[in-house]
C-alpha cells in the first residue's frame, strides 16, 4: 500500500474508534502504536491527518446575504449546534447573492433557505427544466 | 389567458420549503476523474453536479470513504474543495425523431449549431439487453449495397457484425454505404453513427458526405472526439445504442455503428487505471469483456409481441498489421455475430472493399437473406473458394487443363465484378442482377478489360428493356424462372458485343 492510502486509512479508523469510544483515548493511542510497529514513524501523519477530518467532520458553515450582530450571530450558531449533531464549530460567510433567508453547508448536507434557492426554484418551474 | 394565470398555473403545485441537499466535497482531481468524500447515499451511475463550475459527472466507483467520478466536460474549474450535488438521476439522453439529421455529444447536446434538440423522451443511457424471451431469429435482411456482403456475408435486422481490419483499409467505407444504402430501402432502419475517439477533421467529411447523399435526414451522428474527455469516448457508443434503442421499442428498425470500439475500449482502460481498478491483460480492466458484451446485448430484433421492432449493431475494431488475435479484436468477434475482415493484401491489389471472403462470415448466413439473393448467390461462396485455391495452384504450373483453365478465368472475371467504389452502394435488385450475370453467364467469354463495362451494360439493359424483372425483385423479393430466362436472353444479346 502507498503510504499515503495507508496513513489516510490508520487516520480514518482512528477517528471513528475515538468517536465511538471517546473515553478510552489513551488506549486507542497505545493498540495504533503497537500495531504500527516498525512504521510508528507515520504516526505524525496519521494525526494530522485526524485533525484535518475532525476540522472537515464537525465544521459548518453558514452563508448569510448581510451582515448581523456578534450576539444575533452567537444566537444561530448556538441553535445549529443543538440541531446539528456532532457540529462543533460553524464558521459564517458573507454571500450578498443569497438576498434573503440562509444557507448551511456541513460535510453531508446543504440546506438551502435563501431567496435566491426559491427564485431559482420559480425559474427552472417556469422554463421547464427538470 | 392573462399573463398572470399563466404563470400562476405553471407555478401550480410548486413547493418553495427550504430543501435539503446531499453534498460532498472534491479531494481530488487527476485527467478528468474526481475523488469525492460525503455524498454517503449516491448510487452508483448517478449524475452530480460541481458547483460553481457548471459541470457534470458521473459516479463509477463506490469506495468505503471516497466516490469516484468522471467529469463530464472540462476540469477547469473543479479544484480540491469544490462542493458536489447528488442529482438523484442516472445518466439519461433525449431520444426520439427528433434527434434525426442532427449531431450531438454522448450528452445529447447538439454540436451542429441548428438549436435545440426537442426531445419529448429521455432514456437511460446503460440499459440491459432484452432477455430471450423478447427476442426472435433475425431473418429480415439488412442491406449494405455492397455485393459482396449482401452476396456472401449477409446481415440481418437485429444482427452484429463486426467490420475489422488495419487503418486505412475502407472499414468506416463499408459503415458509410451501408447507412447511405438505407435511402434505397423499403423498411428504411434509423441509423445512428457513432464517431467515437475519431479525428473532427474525419466526421466532418462523414457528415459532409452523408448530407451530399442525402441520408442525413434519417441518421443521427454521436460524436466523441479525441481531444474531448475519455469520459465522453468511453459514453458514446452507449449514447448511440440508447438513441437506437429508442426506435427498436417503438415497433421501428435502426442501424447503429460503432467506430470504433477499440479507442472505447482505451478510454475505459485510462479511466480505470485513474480510478486504481486492477490492471489485467495488456493493462486492460477486467471488466473490458463486460464493456462489450453489455453494449452489443442491446441489439436485437424483437419478437412481434415486443412490436418486432429491431437495433442492428455494426462494430467497427482496428487491427495492428493484421492481427485478429489481438486482446479487444478476439473479445468483440466472440460477442459479434460475424465479422467482415479488410485483408492489406487484397487492398493492395485493388481489391475494393478488401473483404477477405475466407476469414469473413455471417453467423446468421443466407437465413438473413431475401429469396432473389439466396437463389443467385448460392454456389458464389464455394466457387470462390475454389478459384482462390486453384489460382494458388496454378502459379506454381503453366500445364492447366481446359476445365482449370475456365475456372480461373470465371473466378477472375467474378472477383471483378464484385468489385465496388466507395459510396457506390447498389439497391439490391441491381445486386441481384450483377450476381445472376456472374454466376449464370459464362462471362469467362467476356475479355477481362471489358467486365466492368459489361456490368454496367447489362444492368442498364435489363433496367431499360425489362423493368418489371427489377421491380419484382424489389417489390417480391424473389425472381422467377421466367425473369431469369429474359435475363439470360439479355446477356446473350450484349455478349455478342464483345465478341463472345
Amino acid at each position: 500500500m502507498k503510504p499515503e492510502k495507508e496513513v489516510s486509512s490508520w487516520a480514518r479508523a482512528l477517528y471513528l474508534a475515538i468517536e465511538e469510544n471517546p473515553g478510552k483515548s489513551k488506549d486507542i493511542f497505545a493498540n495504533l502504536k503497537e500495531s504500527l510497529g516498525k512504521k510508528e514513524f507515520l504516526l505524525s501523519s496519521i494525526l494530522k491527518k485526524v485533525e484535518r477530518i475532525c476540522m472537515k467532520e464537525k465544521r459548518a458553515e453558514l452563508s448569510l446575504p448581510y451582515d448581523i450582530s456578534e450576539k444575533e450571530k452567537k444566537e444561530i450558531k448556538d441553535k445549529i449546534k443543538e440541531v446539528v449533531k456532532g457540529i462543533e464549530k460553524v464558521d459564517d460567510v458573507l454571500d450578498e447573492s443569497l438576498l434573503a433567508g440562509f444557507r448551511l453547508k456541513t460535510k453531508d448536507v446543504l440546506v438551502k433557505a435563501s431567496l435566491k434557492d426559491v427564485l431559482t426554484k420559480l425559474k427552472n418551474k417556469i422554463y421547464g427544466y427538470n | 389567458m392573462d399573463i398572470i394565470e399563466q404563470f400562476k398555473k405553471q407555478l401550480q403545485g410548486l413547493d418553495v420549503s427550504p430543501e435539503t441537499e446531499e453534498v460532498g466535497e472534491v479531494t481530488e482531481v487527476k485527467d478528468g476523474v474526481v475523488k469525492i468524500s460525503g455524498l454517503k447515499g449516491v448510487e452508483n451511475f448517478e449524475m452530480v453536479e460541481f458547483d460553481e463550475a457548471g459541470v457534470m459527472g458521473l459516479v463509477l466507483n463506490l469506495e468505503e470513504y471516497e466516490v469516484g467520478a468522471v467529469i463530464l466536460g472540462s476540469d477547469k474549474n473543479i479544484k480540491e474543495g469544490t462542493t458536489v450535488k447528488r442529482t438523484k438521476k442516472v445518466f439519461s439522453v433525449p431520444v426520439g425523431e427528433g434527434l434525426l439529421g442532427r449531431v450531438v455529444d454522448p450528452l445529447g447536446r447538439p454540436l451542429d449549431g441548428k438549436g435545440e434538440i426537442k426531445a419529448k423522451e429521455h432514456l437511460p443511457l446503460e440499459r440491459k439487453g432484452p432477455s430471450v424471451i423478447e427476442r426472435q431469429a433475425v431473418t429480415k435482411p439488412l442491406h449494405t449495397g455492397i455485393k459482396m456482403i449482401d452476396a456472401l456475408i449477409p446481415i440481418g435486422r437485429g444482427q452484429r457484425e463486426l467490420i475489422i481490419g488495419d487503418r486505412g483499409l475502407g472499414k468506416t467505407a463499408i459503415a458509410l454505404d451501408a447507412i447511405i444504402n438505407q435511402k434505397n430501402e423499403k423498411n428504411r432502419p434509423y441509423c445512428i453513427y457513432v464517431a467515437c475517439g475519431q479525428k473532427k477533421a474525419k466526421v466532418r467529411r462523414l457528415i459532409a458526405t452523408l448530407e451530399k447523399e442525402g441520408a442525413m435526414e434519417y441518421t443521427t451522428v454521436v460524436c466523441a472526439f479525441p481531444d474531448d474527455p475519455a469520459s465522453f469516448v468511453f459514453l458514446a457508443p452507449f449514447a448511440g445504442a440508447t438513441i437506437g434503442e429508442y426506435f427498436r421499442d417503438n415497433k421501428q428498425d435502426a442501424l447503429v455503428v460503432y467506430d470504433d470500439l477499440t479507442r472505447q475500449a482505451w478510454a475505459w482502460r485510462e479511466i480505470s487505471l485513474i480510478l486504481r481498478r486492477p490492471p489485467g491483460r495488456e493493462a486492460y480492466p477486467g471488466d473490458v469483456f463486460y464493456l462489450h458484451s453489455r453494449l452489443l446485448e442491446r441489439a436485437a430484433m424483437m419478437s412481434d409481441e415486443m412490436g418486432g421492432g429491431s437495433l442492428t449493431a455494426l462494430p467497427v475494431i482496428e487491427t495492428q498489421a493484421g492481427d485478429i488475435s489481438g486482446y479487444i479484436p478476439t473479445n468483440v468477434i466472440s460477442i459479434t455475430d460475424g465479422q467482415i475482415f479488410l485483408d492489406s493484401t487484397l487492398f493492395r491489389k485493388e481489391q475494393k472493399p478488401a473483404i477477405n471472403i475466407g476469414t469473413s462470415v455471417s453467423r446468421v448466413g443466407s437465413s438473413a437473406q431475401m429469396k432473389a439473393t439466396k437463389k443467385v448467390a448460392g454456389r458464389l461462396k464455394l466457387d470462390l473458394a475454389q478459384f482462390q485455391e486453384l489460382e494458388r495452384f496454378s502459379e506454381f504450373t503453366e500445364e492447366l487443363d481446359p476445365q482449370t483453365k475456365k475456372t480461373i478465368e470465371r473466378g477472375k472475371r467474378m472477383r471483378m465484378l464484385l468489385r465496388q467504389p466507395d459510396l457506390a452502394p447498389l439497391p439490391i435488385e441491381k445486386e441481384v442482377i450483377v450476381i445472376f450475370t456472374g454466376a449464370n453467364s459464362d462471362i469467362e467469354e467476356v475479355p477481362m478489360d471489358k467486365i466492368k463495362e459489361f456490368e454496367t451494360e447489362v444492368v442498364r439493359m435489363v433496367e431499360l428493356e425489362k423493368p418489371e424483372i427489377m421491380k419484382e425483385i424489389r417489390d417480391t423479393g424473389d425472381m422467377s424462372d421466367a425473369s431469369k430466362n429474359a435475363v439470360l436472353e439479355v446477356i446473350k444479346k450484349i455478349k455478342k458485343g464483345y465478341g463472345a
